[in-house]
């Protein structure tokens, strides 16, 4: 596997290290950041493989961080997947339009089956 | 006043000019018809006049004759002049000469030149008598001497005394007294110093072949000229005249005759140029057609003299064949021209007279029967105003059918006030029950709009003004869509909503569960919930209908606010869960360095699994606080049927079933395919599959079916589990409720499973329904409409 980076975008720890751990089982590496801000420093730096991206966000949120990508970076090709706990449809119609690949709320999804779907952007 | 629509413009106006036109006709036709008829008649007439003229000339004529006949008769008994002279004779003959108007003297001559004469007018004197010849007895040979009425002759002083008068007789006396037969003389002037010109009779007196004596009666051309005159008045228009058999002139109505300068014999009249000139061509015209003939005394001839037309008819007048004259009487065509012009005239001012005198009276007449209509009008205008017929005498003392339809207003009048009355009556009653209906619509907190069946304002109270922004008195009678703009959030569309219309077609309540904005006039949204319903006249037919709008800000305000924690509280909620979850995954993953003891992994598993219950508990919460929100959208997609089933029963198995339980599928064929939201399909037939599964004894069976009737899509699901008492299953799919026997069995459920299939059945117009027996199972029905999700 090639040395493809996960950006992961959480402000929870407990679950960004836990994602991390099950996507180091596959050899993926990842980077962890826990806010908007730095998220965007980053992204203007870098270009990851796949950008995961928690929506509830201390100040600046997911979507504002989504918007930087899409608007600003004017990037339509990076991938980003949310996962949130946030499952109003509202907020699932929102993120669709700005253009992610995949929309998980958390609770839904058993950490085993994060791989699967995240390895088609990792080719 | 409008003329063209009043009395005046539609009868008086045409019938005036009607009149006018008609007098107009028939004077345009009766002035050609009476100038041709008024040339015949004038033209008859003359001709009838001269047949008068002519008997009465022929009268005149004959006059001298019959005086000296009969005075010849009377001298015949004497022998010479001296015996006439001592008898009454002159006397006699005075008398008869006084008779005979126009006969101016009468004479006695006999051979000796012997004679003597009476006349009337000559010298200047009434009468006269003269004395002329030798005679013994007389001193002078001649005197002229006045004489009155009763013949007394005045010898005192003659008018005329000469010894030299030259006494001459006529030489017509020996003719006369030669012949056997009377004969007239030509004209001639017998006393040349007065001019006095005539005729004379002569009579012979004597014994045939004997006669020793003439008696003569005189006209004068004068008297003749007095006389035609006079038969003007019988032919005003004429002229008449009378000529000689040579065609001379001897007198006429306009001929002035002059006396020849030396009073010897003559026939010269003097007419004037032009007189003479055109009664030679009537003479010659005479003549050309073959003499006089009797048939032209009842004609007349037409001859043109000078391009001039005249009209003339002749007489001829002869006497034994020593007078001959032609009576003419002469008529000039323009005369009859002028007299039918000035006919025509008084005709045509006569007309227009007559006319006039019509338009007048037409005019007077409308007026009469005008007037009072419109004092009529004017007093009925009256009565709108002030409710009070006053009639004045203009319309009173109109004609007597102005004066019935005057009385019947007035009758017709009393009645409408009777009706007012009651009617007034009848509004006061109406009036309370009026006010009584507005204070309570006021009193109603939400907007009340009375539409009539045009859809039309009829009332609105307070809330319903202040919700749209338009007042009452700008709303009535206007349309509901230009007073109160109903928009479903989603749709934009400012067409009154089909539920209003609805009401009124169907007859029933329309409850509408969307919520619309109501768009105020200043562009403010206001959140409502909204209802219909009809208004039913006594008949039972709708003749309008009521729309209740409620204003649901405040709710929505408190919903969106319970909606936000909810949603927030199930985020927060949900991350802790989620850490829990994966990391208790993570430690039963197995990996390196991680290891952990079987009693260690089994206390995990049960951490995992209330877990599981509580992600359950909360996104069942998130779900139903969605749906009572109402905050979710319907989407339509053609659903298989069979797919949504098996990979909810998949799901299940994986998750929520236990024991030995058999499930088997039954899907219609025509129940295939089902159009709808396939998370809100996904989500009733999970719940249902779930609970059967959950309350299912072991060894259980479960039928799903789905199937198509009429109406509905219809789904099912039949257990073989614990039941639902019956006083149980009314409260069976309120929130959070859970029945008794079910706490049993599963004392983790959240009691929003049912409730949560309930509100999403409800919301897309369907509807659940449940068929349960306690220890033998429970079939749930959830009956969808077979159009699809809306």
């Amino acid at each position: 596997m090639s040395q493809k980076i996960v950006l992961i975008i959480e402000d929870e720890m407990p679950l960004a290290r836990a994602v991390e751990v099950v996507l180091s089982d596959h050899n993926v590496s990842t980077v962890i950041i826990t806010n908007g801000e730095e998220a965007r420093t980053y992204l203007s730096k870098n270009t990851p493989a796949l950008v995961v991206l928690d929506l509830l966000l201390p100040g600046i949120d997911g979507f504002a961080v989504l918007e930087y990508i899409r608007k600003e970076l004017k990037n339509e090709e990076l991938p980003v997947i949310v996962l949130t706990n946030y499952s109003e449809d509202s907020a699932m119609k929102r993120a669709k339009n700005l253009g992610v690949q995949g929309y998980i709320v958390k609770t839904d999804i058993d950490l085993k089956e994060l791989p699967k779907l995240f390895t088609p952007y990792l080719k | 006043m409008m003329l063209g629509k009043s009395l005046f413009g539609i009868y008086v106006i045409p019938f005036v000019l009607l009149v006018a036109l008609t007098g107009l006709g028939v004077g345009y036709v009766a002035y050609n018809q009476v100038s041709d008829l008024s040339k015949e008649v004038t033209l008859k007439e003359f001709q009838k006049n001269n047949e008068t003229v002519t008997s009465q000339l022929q009268i005149f004529l004959e006059a001298p004759k019959h005086v000296a006949e009969i005075q010849a008769q009377h001298l015949q008994s004497y022998s010479s002049p001296e015996e006439i002279l001592q008898s009454a004779t002159p006397k006699v003959m005075f008398s008869d000469l006084l008779r005979h108007q126009h006969v101016v003297s009468m004479q006695y001559a006999d051979e000796n030149n012997f004679s003597f004469a009476l006349s009337k007018n000559v010298f200047n004197v009434p009468y006269s008598y003269a004395e002329i010849g030798i005679h013994p007895k007389m001193s002078t040979n001649a005197a002229v001497y006045s004489v009155d009425g009763a013949f007394n002759i005045d010898r005192t002083k003659p008018i005329v005394e000469s010894s030299a008068y030259d006494v001459r007789v006529r030489p017509w006396y020996q003719t006369g007294i030669k012949s056997a037969v009377p004969l007239w003389t030509d004209v001639y002037a017998w006393i040349p110093e007065t001019g006095e010109v005539g005729v004379d009779y002569v009579y012979p007196i004597g014994t045939a072949g004997k006669n020793y004596a003439v008696l003569t009666a005189s006209l004068t051309l004068n008297s003749i000229k007095t006389f035609l005159n006079e038969l003007l008045y019988v032919s005003p228009l004429s002229q008449i005249y009378i000529l000689d058999a040579d065609g001379d002139v001897v007198t006429g109505t306009d001929i002035v005759s002059v006396p020849t300068p030396n009073g010897e014999e003559f026939k010269q009249v003097h007419a004037s140029e032009s007189q003479s000139k055109y009664l030679k061509q009537v003479y010659a015209d005479v003549k050309a057609r073959g003499g006089l003939l009797d048939s032209l005394k009842t004609s007349y001839r037409e001859t043109d003299i000078d391009g001039e037309t005249y009209y003339y008819s002749i007489t001829r007048y002869a006497e034994d064949s020593t007078l001959e004259w032609y009576v003419v009487s002469l008529l000039r065509a323009n005369v009859v021209i002028s007299k039918i012009q000035s006919t025509n005239q008084t005709m045509v001012f006569l007309s227009l007279g007559t006319i006039l005198i019509a338009v007048v009276l037409a005019f007077l007449i409308s007026q009469s029967i005008i007037r009072p209509v419109t004092h009529l009008n004017s007093a009925v205008r009256a009565f709108e105003r002030e409710g009070v017929l006053a009639l004045d005498e203009k319309v009173v003392d109109g004609p007597s059918e102005i004066n019935l339809l005057a009385n019947s207003f007035v009758t017709m009048a009393d009645k409408i006030r009777g009706q007012i009355k009651t009617l007034e009556k009848q509004e006061d009653i109406l009036t309370i029950e009026n006010e009584k209906l507005s204070k309570t619509i006021e009193s109603i907190g939400e907007a009340v709009i009375v539409l009539d069946k045009d859809l039309n304002v009829i009332l609105m109270n307070k809330v319903a003004e202040k919700m749209t922004g338009n007042p009452m008195a700008f709303s009535k009678g206007k349309h509901f869509d230009d007073v109160c703009i109903l928009e479903k959030p989603l749709s934009h569309s400012t067409r009154m909503p089909a539920f209003i219309s609805r009401a009124l077609e169907t007859g029933a309540i329309q409850i509408e569960d969307d919520v619309y904005n109501v768009v105020s006039k200043r562009g403010a949204k206001i959140p409502a919930i909204c209802l219909a319903s009809p208004i039913f006249q006594e008949e039972g037919e709708v003749h309008g209908v009521v729309v209740v709008i409620r204003d649901i800000t405040e709710e929505q305000q408190i919903n969106r606010t319970k909606g936000d924690i909810v949603s927030i509280a199930s985020h927060q909620l949900r991350t802790p869960l989620s850490i829990v979850k994966w990391n208790s995954e993570l430690l039963l993953s197995n990996r390196t360095g991680d290891r952990i003891t079987q009693r260690e992994r089994t206390y995990i598993e049960e951490i995992a699994n209330a877990i599981s219950q509580m992600i359950e508990l909360v996104d069942n919460l998130l779900r139903a606080s969605q749906f009572e929100l109402g905050v979710f959208r319907i989407k339509r997609e053609e659903l298989n049927v069979k797919e949504v089933i098996i990979q909810v029963v998949e799901f299940c198995k994986e998750r929520c079933t236990r024991g030995n339980i058999t499930m088997s599928l039954k899907i219609a064929k025509n129940a295939q395919k089902y159009t709808g939201d396939r998370e809100l399909f996904a989500m009733i037939v999970q719940n249902l599959i779930t609970n059967a599964s959950k309350y299912s004894k072991d060894g259980g069976k479960v039928t799903i079916s789905a199937s198509m009737t009429d109406k509905h899509f219809v789904f099912e699901v039949k257990d073989e589990g614990i039941g639902i008492p019956e006083e149980e299953k009314k409260k069976l799919f309120t929130k959070l409720y859970r029945g008794t026997e079910a706490r049993k069995v599963n004392p983790n459920g959240s009691g929003l499973g049912l409730y949560i299939v309930k509100l999403i059945t409800e919301k897309v117009h369907g509807y659940i329904k449940v068929q349960s027996e306690v220890g033998v199972g429970s079939t749930f029905t959830v009956l969808l409409p077979k159009r699809g999700m809306k």
